[in-house]
């Protein structure tokens, strides 16, 4: 009985069940995701933190599940070429198949991880690329433009060659896409939207040369705002980036209203699909031990938090008592003791030979130690009056405490809670 | 009067000073209750509330009631009916006038000691298809208004209570740091004002006048690396204190404040932005909180083009490293800007069998990736060495960058190497239902033609395929049968291929049938 249950849930939960038609000059609602950057997850260690695509994945859910809508994504896929970039898209292009996303534009996030993972990418994805910057492909079957709803959806980038180079593909001029794109959408009574994987003022010189654009949908590090941009009558809507908020616009059938950013707060339960699609990659990075393959120097000698303890009894009482001192506990419980982009910061030295490798191992290098603040101590240790240790001031904090993993971090609050 | 107070404060607290300059010290005592206290109360009219949620929403109020007095210590917030902020309920509330989307809640303030200071009228269904709020909303919301109470601006962004927003977004709140330091001033100052009206001192009522220079800062092109600093001139054309306070967006940028500037005076706010580990386009804001109760808030946003310090630039321009036998030799250029030098002390390898070398190196190249044509460049050539014992396929590689820089002891740099017959190490279906299901990957050898003999699974629920393409390469086609058990897939495919170098090649297949 249990099981099936289980079988009707994912029949209603799984691959785009939910998602209705969006049909031609209908109300639909535009939702907009993209430059995740391999934030699969926000890093858990202030609250509240916002993203994740996790939330990001139920949250267009429970969009979809109003109404229609065409979800677009604009690139920016992976954060960095390497394996675990490769094995983070893989789950993205996983949680995105999971909604049924409409149009992916190819950038060269994706381009730079090489063919065999585009093709990936691509099928897991649920075909979903488009790009209108290359020339048609033997190799990568993207669309170049998708009709979707009342819109015609092409992507596009600012460094086409640049694309077509890391592609091993052939590049296509800019400007002759998008009236392409705008001709096309004009003659099929549909209306042209444009992923723009370049920055807000050439988003805006686009919209100037090709005002029947409806909408752009352009590159951001900025957070988005409660206010949509317009140029004309095109609206510049961006996702930001990191994945921290869900974007969206209801098209009414003539014009966009009611713009959203909903930031994606830990309230917002995370979606059963992306779930185990995030799992599986964290087992992945477990299982291929990326950990241990991280790149390390020789250059810095550390010592382990224990050796530390004799001489400074007072510091080593409170550090006991922080969350310093149980750092590499709280990543354990989440699972993610074996991640790379988290290990760092709850650990001593995690890029040097002489650093954290497992707790087994290097058990005094475990958790935020001594030297994680005031840097290697082994020549302090040998003689600790001619070599003096490192004061620690606030540029050690912002090393770990930056904004996108500590929101909230203010000096004089968090310095009181390890004072010493 | 402190910056980052909330102009409802700001216009109370001036009317309280031009009382007081007045000599109205009873009309100014009378005002003065309207301003925080410590203690304070709170009247709560859940009569709207379906009864079922009451209790829950109670919870809720409660819940920020105690973040506050835990974040304050020394503050009281009691339940009382005719309390200084009062918390009701409607079914549904307007948009406000510049908005589409339905208020979740709206706020008022008043100056007459009739009505509640601080009036929030919470609407129980929210969002253009209303739907029924969560207690984590009713926190919010009283949480914003126990805030407005003590004179606090609105955030720009949900990271403390007066972040609040009309959108069904479950984000819980809490107290903000700067939130505590705001409030905490707020108090200060009407002990300020409460000491002047009980000894009836005339105040000459004050006012400062922020006026700043620009709302773009433009670094132009700025090194990697280098701070970028700005200066912003505030002029305050008032005749009170002007006091200033920066928010930002960005761990990067940092805001020189608080700052004081006097009346006709002219202050400058230091504007830092931290370029380490920036590179390309740069595009941030930051708010300007002031005491000013005419622009209590001003948007400055940030615009420049950070050059980078370094690029390391590939001979075979861009794209995966293709190694062969007869070269298994590859020069990397590692470009240092000149304009800020320094030198490289030694490279490793990390990833793949290799070796690098590096050498004092000046040329001429192009840099694609951001779009400079070729031109004199200055740096380092770096060699990188494979091993001939060991076919990578396609692989990852990493240059550990050792360098005499104090910012950037090591730099690291990831590409992709390929050598030999290259086939991915594994391909992955994903999460799949029981049906059956098709992939494919694609197996190729630049610029060295080869033939695949043959492929084969190691399982009967899945058959492979191989079709030539026209550039030279194979796709090899996956396709998973239904019989194929419910359950974790982990299978090999093995490639026979006609180079006696590389004539067996296993593909690892991944996925997971549910």
């Amino acid at each position: 009985m249990k099981a099936l249950l289980f079988g009707i849930a994912l029949a209603i939960f799984g691959v785009g069940v939910l998602r209705q038609p969006a049909a031609k000059n209908k109300v639909v609602t535009l939702v907009i995701g993209g430059d995740v950057l391999g934030y699969l997850a926000p890093c858990g260690c202030t609250k509240p933190m916002e993203g994740g695509i996790r939330r990001w994945t139920a949250a267009v859910r429970t969009i979809q599940a109003q109404g229609p809508t065409v979800v677009v994504v604009n690139g920016g896929v992976p954060g960095g070429k390497g394996r675990q970039n490769e094995l983070k898209s893989e789950a993205l292009a996983e949680s995105y198949k999971a909604v049924s996303i409409n149009a992916l534009n190819l950038t060269l996030h994706e381009t730079e991880l090489g063919r065999d993972v585009l093709v990936s990418i691509q099928r897991l994805s649920g075909n979903a690329f488009t790009t209108m910057s290359l020339e048609p492909s033997e190799t990568l079957d993207a669309s170049a433009m998708v009709e979707s709803g009342p819109f015609l959806i092409g992507g596009a980038v600012s460094n086409p060659q640049l694309l077509a180079a890391t592609a091993g593909e052939r590049a296509r001029e800019t400007e002759a896409a998008i009236n392409e794109l705008t001709s096309d959408a004009e003659s099929r009574g549909l209306k042209p939207i444009l992923l723009w994987h370049g920055d807000e003022p050439s988003a805006r010189e686009l919209a100037k040369k090709h005002p029947s654009l409806v909408a752009i949908v352009f590159s951001s590090s900025s957070i988005p705002r409660g206010k949509p941009l317009q140029e004309g009558n095109t609206w510049l809507l961006t996702p930001g980036e990191k994945c921290r908020a869900l974007v969206s616009a209801r098209w009414d059938g003539v014009q966009f209203t009611d713009y959203r950013t909903v930031p994606l707060g830990p309230e917002i339960s995370d979606d059963e699909v992306a779930s185990r699609a995030y799992s599986r990659y964290l087992d992945r990075v477990g299982s291929e031990e990326l950990l241990m393959k991280l790149p390390r120097s020789g250059d810095k000698q550390f010592a382990g938090s224990a050796k530390c303890f004799s001489c400074h009894e007072k510091a080593t009482k409170v550090w006991k008592n922080s969350e310093h001192g149980k750092a590499l506990a709280t990543l354990e419980d989440d699972g993610h003791d074996k991640d790379p982009d988290c290990v760092g910061c709850h650990v001593v030295g995690l890029d040097s030979d002489s650093g954290f490798m497992t707790r087994a191992k290097t058990p005094t290098m475990a958790n935020v130690g001594c030297e994680s603040c005031h840097g290697p101590g082994a020549e302090h240790v040998k003689s600790p009056t001619e070599n003096r240790f490192g004061r620690a001031g606030i540029e050690a904090c912002m090393k770990c405490h930056v904004v996108d993993h500590s929101p909230n971090f203010d000096f004089s609050s968090y310095w009181d809670k390890i004072r010493h | 009067m402190p910056a980052g107070s909330s102009p409802g404060f700001q216009a109370t607290a001036y009317k309280v000073e031009e009382m007081l300059g007045e000599s109205k010290f009873d009309e100014a005592r009378e005002l003065l209750k309207r301003l925080p206290a410590e203690s304070f109360s709170l009247d709560w009219d859940d009569s709207g509330v379906p009864v079922e949620l009451r209790a829950r929403y109670a919870m809720a109020r409660d819940g920020a009631i105690a973040d506050w007095t835990k974040a304050i210590p020394g503050l009281q917030i009691l339940l009382k009916v005719k309390g200084t902020i009062k918390v009701s309920f409607k079914q549904t509330l307007p948009p406000a006038p510049d908005r589409v989307i339905p208020a979740g809640a709206v706020f008022f303030t008043s100056d007459s000691a009739a009505e509640p200071r601080i009036e929030a009228v919470i609407a129980l269904k929210r969002d253009t298809q209303p739907t029924l709020i969560d207690p984590r909303h009713v926190q919010n919301e009283v949480g914003y208004a126990i805030g407005s109470f003590l004179g606090i601006a609105n955030l720009p962004r949900p990271v403390g209570y007066m972040g609040r927003m009309d959108q069904t977004s479950l984000l819980q709140l809490r107290v903000n740091p700067r939130e505590i330091e705001v409030a905490r001033e707020n108090l200060a100052f009407v002990t300020i004002l409460k000491t002047a009206v009980e000894k009836k001192i005339p105040l000459s009522p004050t006012k400062p006048q922020m006026f700043i220079d620009r709302s773009i800062l433009d670094g132009q092109e700025v090194p990697q690396d280098e701070p970028m600093n700005f200066s912003l001139e505030v002029t305050n054309r008032g005749n009170a204190t002007l006091k200033l306070r920066g928010f930002t967006e960005c761990g990067c940028i940092h805001v020189g404040a608080p700052l004081s500037v006097e009346p006709g005076q002219s202050g400058l706010i230091q504007v830092t932005v931290d370029t380490n580990g920036l590179a390309g386009p740069f595009h941030k804001v930051f708010v300007i909180y002031s005491n000013d109760p005419e622009n209590s808030e001003q948007i400055v946003k940030i615009k420049a083009w950070v050059t980078p310090r370094y690029r390391l630039l590939q001979e075979s321009g861009a794209g995966a490293v293709v190694l062969s036998e007869d070269n298994l030799k590859q020069n990397f250029f590692f470009v240092v800007d000149q304009k800020r030098p320094f030198n490289v002390t030694g490279v490793k390898v990390n990833g793949i069998k290799a070796i690098a070398e590096f050498e004092p190196w000046e040329g001429t190249m192009p840099d694609p990736a951001i779009e400079e044509p070729a031109k004199p460049r200055k740096g380092y050539k770096l060699t990188l060495l494979a091993s001939p014992t060991e076919h990578i396929r396609r692989s990852p590689m990493t240059f550990a960058i050792s360098t005499d820089s104090k910012t950037m002891p090591i730099i690291y740099e990831t590409m992709y190497v390929q050598w030999g017959i290259s086939a991915p190490a594994d391909v992955n279906f994903g999460e799949i239902p029981k049906a059956q299901t098709g992939l494919y990957f694609l197996v190729s050898q630049p610029g060295k033609p080869f033939k695949i003999r043959s492929v084969e699974s190691d399982t009967d629920v899945i058959k492979t395929s191989v079709e030539p393409m026209k550039n030279g390469d194979y796709r090899v086609i996956v396709t998973l049968l239904a019989i194929v058990p419910v359950g974790r897939i982990d299978a090999n495919i093995t490639i026979k291929t006609d180079d006696p170098k590389q004539p067996v090649i296993k593909v690892r297949v991944l996925g997971i049938v549910r």
